[in-house]
């Protein structure tokens, strides 16, 4: 193994992305390689010396994020409320118009059938009144209405 | 609600001082850094929903700080390559700069500091990612948009920089 692939490996190696199944290899290598060892030194040195910069998060801005993040968090809690209060209302219209489209409708099937109901006693109510005026027994109209002025009607049974 | 709160305050309390530093070592103003924070924090809360992975969640913060600084970088038309101070070969340590073989560690924070402002853009950024971020090869990819390979490369290279800026002290 060239230097370069042996400092490629020990970057691998510290940044977390090195198979375990390789770390003995590496280490091995480095037992071997003062070169390597150097460059792990180093490697390790500029890592702490990164770690170490991190600077503390300001105070100040934690609680101004935090503070906006609270009112934010209301003004979601507000609107889903509303939201709630606003679904609830046309459940609640939905649901009335519902009821009252069966009322409609059930009321609509009565005055259908009450309506059916007359149309046929009405139909039976003249079948009646045929039959009974075909019952009447015939007539035969004579007259001389100029001579006597008379119209006889004679029923012919 | 409540859940949502408690989510992000977890996560908030895990990558505020890494984002914070990222931002802060990108843009050398904390003004403005602590400006991009909050509003990253906040774009975040209000999307907490729509990220659903929360391994992703490293991604998107630092994705959306990064936009966030290269739009500032854009705004104040600031070049890219105005942070491209020197060339490698330029690279020499500051005679002036007096260090014992033994150098404390508060010293070498501050040269690894004043090393890392001298890099280009690229550079710092790939390697801020790596070191304060603590993402994956894979996530800085993704954050940065290029190849996984691309990603090793460079914080090869600045690292290579880096060590031969600061040799003779470590």
């Amino acid at each position: 193994m060239n230097r370069k692939e042996i400092e490629t490996m020990i970057d691998l190696y510290f940044d977390g992305e090195l198979e375990k199944a390789k770390e003995p290899i590496l280490f091995m290598m480095l037992s071997q390689e003062s070169e390597g060892r150097e460059y792990f030194k180093k490697l390790h040195a500029l890592q702490t010396g990164m770690t170490t910069s991190m600077n503390e998060f300001p105070r100040g801005l934690d609680e101004k994020i935090l503070r906006s993040i609270g009112k934010q968090n209301e003004r979601n809690a507000i609107t889903f409320i509303n939201r709630k209060i606003f679904n609830a209302v046309t459940y609640s219209f939905t649901a009335i118009l519902l009821i009252l489209t069966i009322f409609f409708y059930s009321r609509s099937e009565e005055y259908k059938t009450e309506f059916a109901d007359l149309t046929r006693e009405v139909k039976q109510q003249n079948e009646k009144l045929e039959l009974l005026m075909n019952a009447l027994p015939a007539v035969e109209v004579t007259g001389a209405y100029l001579r006597t002025k008379q119209i006889i009607v004679k029923p012919t049974m | 609600m409540t859940k949502n709160i408690v989510e992000f305050t977890l996560i908030y309390n895990q990558q505020k001082t890494r984002l914070y530093n990222y931002a802060r070592k990108m843009l050398g103003d904390t003004m403005t850094c602590e400006d991009i924070i909050q509003n990253v924090f906040e774009k975040f809360f209000e999307n907490m929903s729509s990220i659903q992975n929360s391994e992703r969640v490293n991604v998107w913060l630092f994705t959306a700080t990064r936009n966030a600084v290269f739009s500032y970088y854009r705004t104040k038309k600031i070049r890219v390559d105005q942070f491209n101070v020197m060339d490698t070969a330029e690279l020499e340590i500051d005679s002036s700069v007096k260090l014992d073989e033994e150098l404390e560690l508060k010293e070498l924070r501050e040269l690894v500091m004043n090393e890392l402002d001298k890099l280009e853009v690229e550079q710092r950024d790939v390697f801020l990612l790596k070191e304060y971020g603590n993402l994956s090869y894979r996530e800085i990819s993704e954050v940065m948009n290029i190849d996984e390979n691309l990603v090793k490369s460079r914080l090869y290279k600045t690292r290579q920089r880096l060590i031969a800026k600061l040799s003779k002290v470590i």
